[in-house]
């Protein structure tokens, strides 16, 4: 299609456009024309002129041009680093987790730990993508990446067996911390039981200090003391006549039933703790490693197939707009 | 079957004589050439870009009056060195080539 220089320069900024950074963009297009210019005033003896549109011609299809010169020098340098630090927010969140991570509110660290993977995959392809480097230096980072990563990771995990989870991989570090905490609960609720046992002189006192007044009846039972007041100062006096603190033997018992109570929640919940995290088998590194390179191969086979939409979707715009420009 | 790396040579080839701007690059290689090697042109800016990137060639801008700027290009001692291999590579391809060639032309001359 004949197209003057101007057309064609045109063009090529459009075919270009959000494909190149600007200052190349423009470098780029200087270049172009200086070029097309050059080619139809540079007249070699004993040879006709050239038209702008042979020029244009023998320069290429703009889209070729920009096809080319995009992949060569880049599809913008800024956003794949926008893109490959995005993609390390996800890994942070694993680390955020491994340090928060809790036996009730846990979310599964396996899938946390696939997203993290996956997210410095794509962080690599796209910073790979923005320096040019050749796809095969990518698949071999990542292959070495995860081969000497999973065998770390594997020795960072417990794995936690039983209700509530079946099966799930957890910090070995937290998980640690976490049986550690509740064997030192038990111990404590040990040493108070044992002080509560034997200072049993300190507890007039310390029953006084700790428990409100109770009202009692004539009975000597709980309950509203109910007494003809024949005006209200009379009631302040029969509050003070008629109240008492628990006793000191009363108080210790109640305080060692609870003591036991808490004693045997704590013995339980550690046991239960303990018994959940068991070091992984050698079928559980397979497993896991297994099912992360299935995960990656997947999360290859996507980005491919999301690269595809992606460029069914640039071709239509710059259609539509190429539409527009011709309109 | 190609000789890889083949317009990065032809452009480090130009630019060693002397520092030229694009066009005259690729006019260069037509006239060396005869004619032989015709340049798709808009394919030359992207190749000199990637060699300016990979700091084989440098490049300045040198502003004109009245016309568009032109940047005009040189190769790198970098560049020199790597013009060099790809020399090496394109004898050890041409001999290669140029020897499977000269014994078929002696087969089938006497069939001719």
């Amino acid at each position: 299609m004949p197209r003057t220089i101007e057309q064609y320069l045109a063009e090529l900024r459009m075919h270009l456009s959000g494909r190149l950074p600007d200052k190349d963009l423009e470098g780029f297009l200087v270049e172009t024309e200086q070029h097309l210019r050059s080619s139809v005033e540079d007249v070699a003896e004993g040879q006709r002129p050239i038209s702008e549109h042979e020029a244009t011609e023998r320069f290429g299809a703009p889209q070729d041009v920009a096809r080319t010169a995009a992949r060569v020098c880049g599809s913008g340098r800024r956003y794949p680093w926008i893109l490959a630090i995005a993609a390390m927010i996800p890994f942070l969140y694993l680390v955020w987790l491994s340090i928060v991570w809790d036996q009730v509110h846990d979310t599964n660290l396996f899938a946390a730990m696939r997203l993290a993977f996956s997210a410095v995959a794509m962080g690599w392809v796209w910073y790979s993508a923005a320096t040019r480097r050749p796809y095969w230096s990518v698949v071999a980072a990542t292959g070495v990446g995860s081969m000497l990563a999973l065998p770390a990771l594997a020795s960072y995990l417990f794995v936690t067996i039983g209700p509530p989870r079946q099966q799930a991989y957890v910090p070995r570090l937290v998980a640690e911390n976490y049986v550690a905490t509740a064997n030192e609960y038990v111990a404590s609720v040990k040493i108070a039981e044992k002080a509560c046992t034997s200072v049993k002189g300190c507890f007039a006192t310390y029953a006084y200090l700790k428990t409100s007044p109770v009202i009692w009846n004539r009975l000597g039972r709980d309950g509203l003391f109910v007494v003809p007041v024949p005006y209200p100062g009379m009631m302040l006096m029969g509050k003070g006549l008629f109240t008492r603190h628990p006793s000191a033997a009363e108080f210790q018992k109640n305080e060692l039933e609870n003591f036991e109570l808490k004693s045997a929640e704590a013995k339980s919940y550690a046991e239960t703790v303990a018994s959940q995290l068991k070091e992984p088998a050698l079928g559980q590194y397979t497993a896991f490693l297994g099912a992360t390179v299935n995960f990656m191969f997947l999360y290859f086979l996507s980005l491919i197939v999301l690269n595809f939409i992606g460029i069914g979707i640039g071709n239509l715009a710059r259609t539509i707009r190429r539409g527009r420009a011709y309109a | 079957m190609a000789f890889k790396g083949d317009l990065d040579a032809l452009i480090l080839g130009v630019l060693q004589s002397k520092p030229s701007h694009g066009y005259d690059i690729s006019k260069s290689i037509r006239e060396m050439s005869q004619d032989a090697l015709r340049l798709g042109e808009g394919q030359l800016y992207p190749a000199l870009h990637k060699l300016e990137h990979s700091g084989l060639i440098v490049a300045e801008w040198q502003q004109q009056t009245g016309k568009p700027a032109k940047k005009i290009y040189a190769i790198t001692e970098q560049g020199a060195a790597r013009l060099e291999s790809l020399r090496k590579e394109w004898q050890k391809f041409a001999t290669g080539v140029g020897a499977v060639l000269n014994l078929t032309l002696a087969e089938v001359k006497p069939h001719a």
